[in-house]
């Protein structure tokens, strides 16, 4: 019998284990033990979300493929094209070693789309540091996790097209890299991850495997803590090259009807691969790991099946076909190898060195679920000194935009991104969402990232509320409809009653949203174990919505024109920079109007449709001053005069960030049907001022001193503006 | 007929589908060829070399492409007056070959970087140029772009007028701060001293449509289609 501490080690509670042994009838041996310790680790298992994640919706019209897979699919309406799309978070690893950290990060969740048969054609994603000004320890994993990223997507011919970068000194200890990837299958060309009729080949291709990464799946499902940089060895090393074939070569076997099922080894590794493909199809797997293509010579069972080297997949063929697949793998210099059979009985076998080094039936492996307590609400109202509200607005907005590093361009991080290649990218990162065409059909996706964290905080509930509201209002910004929403739910420990609060309330609220404006919820991931020592992060969903352009694409257009503010004008300062800056408070509680937002919804997509408007922007981060910042900043030439006494003299009404206001330039000739559209709809709007021909900014006549802020504005990448700046 | 292009397609490459796609939309028949091929087929008349990460860029950009059996092939082609053009990737891959004079260094900033720029065409007299007009608004995606030759050589290569595009502001001159990777003499593109080999950082194949922002790269291919078609005429190979 194994000791309490023997099995901590490998991070599983003694009830667990006791549980192990009820269900195999005896002890497991060390290999079982390994096997057992990553599939229930909470990174793989879900053991504490399953329960709450069943609530959400599913299922709709469009969804071909809902969670359960390596991504979610829905059908883009043209007949013949599908987008896969998931987001994956990479955090513990991009802390410890942030360059392959977050290079890994892209490299698992691209192949988790191209396993479902789509090439991928897009990267977005969401990064949350601790500021980067004033400490190097930050600015260092800023810079590194950037350029892992640019390096994995940019040799895979990937774009990243999009994504956030957010700073909160929350995150000093535990950065959050969450990696999105969406890509195009032919509706009848879906791939899945089953290992169905028994006596098929199981297949091993790619890289070979190495000592690299065992044990990540459990490192990812741990706290970091003052040792954590001792895990180094837990963390991937990624080949872009070796995936850049990997993908090419799978496409290729993808227009044959050679395959079965394929599925990525990455958490895991070969463990979870090819368990998981066997219980989806109620087989089994036996597998001679003699066969297994290895980088490192005497590697033992445990450390071959809990490998996460990089760049591999596990599929199973048609039997007969193994020498036609050998060839496609053969052409792209990539290893090859038949390691085993499917089997009938449902169970797991794993041969090495001529004996058993692990048996018994796969319907032990079914992880636990767990219904965690979870505390009441905790007080978490934060109430304002209101004198401090009462100076002017307009000097605080220099003073912020000179201070804050999340109001700054952002070219920094994506002009380090090929973000064109694929040439089907219509619009870019920096937008409210971007924009894909496809070639040869009328269909074009858009696609955004979004998390409201401090939102959350105070209130998990409203909070991604706001968030879903928010990523509808920018996909309608860019003329589209979503289709499809998956998600990263980045939290700390299950086991803190409060975090548990907070990942219900969350889910709640997901729920709510998703029904409400009829998104279903394809698929995510949940990262849990966000803390360092005993401090955990903000709440921190990031959401992913794919959306459908609606008619044709329609690109923003800057020019003279007049500036209409859509949406009640709302003095809400919760979860803004400006508290977050002057107060270093996330403010006080908020709610979200559902309904508003998605009038709000169907007047802007109105307004692309009856083609009322050059440009539409969402008011978010810095609030509307610095939405309208953003409009000019990248126009050469062109300014802003806004007359409008009520909406820019009260701090409140400056710098709310709350979702549920857009900025509309309408066109001249639509003034007097837009205004009388937005009645129809009953939602209020306003003309605040417009676009001039003089480079200025002026709110009710005080000049702010443009080429001021864009120095600001452009602070971290001076020798980009003369390249954007058009 | 369409003249033919072949693309060569290396282990890494990843502009290749879009270099397919813009020769489609710009009146050429493109094909592919792998990199393990030694013969061009006859019918080709233009080799266009792609952009992307060949061989993984692991030992020096395009270095370890300079050396498949492809290369040789091209090589003959291009000894034979036939027409090449290297992108980015390509343009490092002609360089290591010694197809083209210099080479491709790490960008002065030491980043990659990804945005338009604009091009100054400094030779209208060559088969991939003639059709152009003012200064070209082309996007660039490169971390090692700099390119570097001797003051000798670019004496040289500026008396034969080798030099194909210089980065430059929006109206054609020079601009401060208009070079992204500190390119000796601000050269974005050069020719082979006899004109029929060109490597060029910027991407053609990524600005042949409005809806993705540049028509400049269409320039550079209906110089090529018309060069092709009065070689053609003139019953030339």
């Amino acid at each position: 019998m194994r000791t309490c501490q023997e099995v901590e080690l490998m991070n599983l509670k003694m009830d667990e284990y006791n549980e192990i042994v009820r269900r195999l009838g005896r002890e497991p041996n060390d290999v079982e033990l390994g096997v057992f310790s990553v599939m229930w680790s909470e990174h793989c298992s879900y053991k504490s979300s399953k329960a709450l994640l069943k609530t959400l919706p599913v299922t709709g019209p469009a969804v071909l493929q809902g969670p359960g897979e390596n991504a979610g699919i829905v059908d883009l309406g043209d007949g013949q094209n599908a987008l896969a799309f998931k987001i994956e978070s990479h955090n513990h690893p991009s802390y410890v070693e942030p360059y392959q950290g977050a290079a890994t990060g892209v490299g698992g969740i691209l192949r988790d789309v191209f396993t479902m048969g789509a090439r991928p054609v897009a990267i977005l994603d969401s990064l949350h540091f601790g500021s980067p000004d004033h400490n190097q320890k930050n600015a260092y994993l800023f810079e590194r996790v950037v350029a892992g990223i640019s390096w994995y997507g940019n040799c895979m011919g990937v774009p990243t097209v999009g994504g956030e970068t957010k700073f909160d000194d929350i995150y000093s200890r535990n950065p959050l890299v969450n990696a999105f990837t969406a890509g195009l299958v032919k509706k009848d060309r879906i791939r899945r991850g089953l290992a169905s009729g028994a006596g098929n080949p199981v297949i091993y291709v790619g890289s070979k495997t190495g000592r690299d990464g065992i044990h990540g799946a459990t490192f990812a499902s741990d706290r970091l803590d003052e040792n954590s940089d001792n895990d180094r060895p837990a963390v991937q090393v990624g080949d872009p090259f070796s995936e850049k074939l990997l993908l090419e070569a799978c496409l290729e076997l993808f227009e044959t009807d050679y395959v079965i099922g394929i599925q990525d080894m990455g958490a895991a590794g070969l463990t979870s691969s090819s368990t998981e493909m066997a219980s989806r199809s109620g087989t089994g797997i036996r597998m001679n790991l003699d066969l297994v293509p290895q980088r490192e010579e005497n590697m033992s069972a445990y450390e071959i099946m809990l490998s996460e080297s990089q760049e591999r997949m596990l599929l199973v063929a048609r039997k007969g076909t193994e020498d036609a697949v050998r060839v496609i793998f053969e052409k792209w210099d990539l290893n090859f190898a038949v390691i085993g059979e499917v089997i009938a009985d449902e169970e797991l076998i794993v041969m090495h060195h001529g004996q058993v080094a692990a048996r018994f039936p796969l319907t032990a492996l079914e992880p636990p679920v767990y219904q965690r307590p979870v505390t009441p609400r905790p007080a978490r109202i934060f109430s304002l000194p209101p004198e401090s509200l009462k100076s002017d607005p307009l000097v605080q907005f220099s003073e912020m935009i000179a201070l804050s590093p999340c109001l700054r361009y952002a070219g920094q991080v994506f002009h380090k991104y090929d973000f064109q290649v694929g040439t089907d990218t219509v619009i870019g990162p920096g937008a409210d969402a971007a924009v894909l065409r496809i070639k040869g059909s009328s269909s074009a996706v858009a696609l955004n990232l979004e998390s409201q964290a401090r939102l959350c905080y105070i209130n998990p509930f409203e909070g991604i509320r706001a968030v879903i509201a928010e990523a509808v209002i920018n996909q309608a910004c860019v003329n589209a409809y979503p289709l499809g929403l998956t998600n990263c739910l980045n939290f700390g420990s299950p086991e803190k009653p409060e975090v548990m609060w907070e990942f219900s309330e969350v889910i709640r609220g997901m729920r709510e949203s998703c029904l409400f404006f009829d998104i279903p919820v394809t698929g995510g991931n949940v990262s849990f174990y966000n803390d360092f020592g005993d401090s955990s992060i903000h709440p921190t969903p990031v959401i992913g919505l794919a959306g459908l352009v609606q008619g044709s694409i329609r690109q923003a257009e800057i020019v003279p024109a007049s500036i209409f503010l859509a949406g009640e004008l709302c003095e809400n300062l919760a979860g803004s920079v400006y508290l977050r800056h002057f107060h270093q408070t996330p403010g006080g509680d908020f709610s979200i109007d559902l309904e508003a937002v998605k009038r709000l919804q169907a007047l802007v997509l109105d307004c692309h449709k009856n083609g009322f408007i050059h440009a539409a922007h969402d008011i978010s981060d810095g609030g509307i001053i610095y939405s309208l910042l953003e409009w000019i900043a990248l126009c050469n030439g062109l300014g802003i005069e806004i007359n409008d006494q009520q909406a820019f003299s009260s701090t409140g009404v400056v710098f709310s960030e709350l979702p549920g206001r857009v900025l509309l330039l309408v066109k001249n000739e639509a003034t007097a049907r837009f205004i009388s559209s937005a009645k129809d709809q009953g939602l209020p709007v306003r003309r605040i001022g417009s676009i001039v021909k003089n480079p200025v900014f002026k709110i009710n006549g005080i000049d702010l001193d443009l080429e001021n802020l864009l120095g600001h504005y452009f602070k971290a990448s001076p020798e980009l503006r003369c390249f954007t700046v058009k | 007929m369409k003249p033919r292009a072949a693309i060569l397609l290396f282990p890494g490459s990843n502009c290749e589908r879009d270099a397919f796609y813009g020769l489609e939309q710009t009146g050429f028949d493109p094909c592919f060829l792998w990199h393990k091929e030694s013969r061009l087929d006859p019918e080709i008349r233009l080799v266009i070399v792609p952009g992307g990460f060949s061989f993984g860029d692991y030992l020096r950009c395009g270095s370890i492409a300079s050396h498949s059996p492809v290369m040789s092939a091209v090589r003959k082609f291009a000894d034979n007056g036939g027409l090449v053009l290297g992108i980015c990737n390509g343009f490092q891959i002609l360089t290591e070959s010694g197809l083209l004079p210099g080479a491709l260094l790490i960008n002065r900033t030491l980043n990659f970087r990804c945005h338009d720029v604009f091009l100054r065409c400094d030779n209208t007299s060559t088969p991939f140029t003639s059709a152009i007009g003012g200064p070209l608004k082309m996007p660039i995606a490169h971390y090692e772009g700099n390119y570097q030759v001797s003051g000798e050589e670019l004496a040289d290569m500026e008396r034969n007028s080798q030099i194909a595009f210089r980065y430059c502001g929006p109206d054609g001159v020079y601009a401060e701060g208009c070079n992204p990777n500190g390119s000796t003499a601000d050269i974005a593109g050069i020719f082979n001293k006899q004109k029929n080999v060109l490597g060029m950082m910027p991407h053609p194949e990524r600005a042949v449509e409005n809806l993705l922002g540049s028509t400049a790269g269409r320039e550079i291919f209906a110089s090529l289609l018309s060069s092709l078609e009065q070689s053609a005429a003139g019953g030339m190979n």
